[in-house]
């Protein structure tokens, strides 16, 4: 018996243990829920802008927008010009084509040499 | 150098497309049937070469091969393998329209066609006179395939006498190109296999007698 009790007493140390952190866990996901959105809220209203310099602001914003716009643009005429290009895949279907075709037109050629002498 | 769709009149289309018919007919009554692998060798080299894309300013020219091709396949083959290789650039690659069809096939297979005689009579014995056939049958097949690409414009109007001379330009170092890559060509094949050089006087010379 004796040499029992400290195991029984580690199950039941664990036991408690485990669901005390399950119990937990709810308000340990709420509490994190609430620090994000409370940091996400101090970044709004700290700032307060007047109109000028909201204005700088939204123009600011509004060439960096061009900016990037005209570089995807670019990045999209290289892309279209890329995808006018033949791949690999219809290179080799033309050279596939090509033997094909001139393999059965020889085929047909060795067939007609082997039935004219029988004629 | 592919004319595109909607550049040539109707009449030049039809005349166009009748001539090089009847250019693959030839072929297809001269070609011997044991050389169809060699044909289709060349071809496939022909459709590839035209994806090589050299940038030259603001344009980009490609190899075009009408003399090396008109040099190892003979007059009487060369249309038909020009033919093959631009029915299926036109299809997979949309390199040239399905209407210019025929122009574009007299553009590089009747320069083809005349390398080929050209180079059955100057190839001579020797390296050297191979070389230097190959050389001339090369350059001249490109400088003949920009006249007539600049012909067949002509035709289409006075809107497309700017780019036919644009055109011309731009081929004068292809022609130079050409050249070097023929001659290169031929003394790599004459040091290695010089009987499939002298294949095209066979061709001539045997299939007429047989026939």
């Amino acid at each position: 018996m004796k040499s029992n009790q400290p195991t029984q007493h580690f199950l039941w140390v664990s036991s408690i243990l485990l669901t005390v952190m399950l119990l937990m866990q709810p308000a340990l996901l709420f509490a994190t829920n609430d620090n994000e959105s409370r940091q996400s809220g101090q970044t709004e209203p700290v700032q307060q802008y007047t109109c000028s310099e909201l204005g700088t602001l939204i123009i600011n914003q509004q060439k960096q927008c061009t900016q990037s716009l005209r570089s995807l643009k670019r990045d999209m005429a290289a892309l279209q010009q890329k995808m006018d290009q033949p791949g690999i895949q219809d290179i080799t279907a033309g050279i596939g084509y090509i033997l094909g075709i001139f393999g059965t037109a020889a085929f047909v050629a060795s067939r007609r040499k082997h039935t004219k002498p029988n004629q | 150098m592919h004319i595109a769709d909607g550049v040539l009149p109707t009449s030049i289309i039809f005349t166009t497309y009748a001539l090089s018919s009847a250019g693959i007919a030839y072929s297809l009554r001269k070609i011997n049937p044991d050389d169809l692998p060699k044909i289709a060798v060349v071809t496939a080299s022909f459709f590839v070469a035209s994806l090589i894309h050299l940038p030259l300013g603001p344009t980009s020219v490609h190899l075009l091969l009408p003399g090396l091709m008109g040099i190892l396949l003979g007059p009487a083959a060369a249309f038909l393998s020009v033919a093959v290789g631009l029915v299926l650039q036109s299809i997979l690659f949309q390199f040239g329209g399905l209407t210019a069809l025929g122009a574009n096939s007299m553009m590089i297979g009747v320069p083809a066609v005349l390398c080929g005689f050209f180079f059955l009579r100057f190839q001579g014995t020797t390296l050297r006179s191979n070389v230097a056939g190959a050389a001339i049958a090369g350059g001249l097949g490109t400088l003949l395939a920009a006249l007539i690409l600049a012909g067949l414009l002509y035709t289409s109007g006075e809107n497309f006498l700017r780019v036919a001379q644009l055109a011309l330009v731009a081929h004068i170092p292809v022609v130079l190109i050409e050249a070097v890559v023929s001659a290169a060509a031929v003394s790599f094949i004459f040091r290695v296999k010089p009987e499939m050089l002298n294949w095209s006087r066979t061709l001539v010379c045997t299939n007429d007698a047989a026939r």
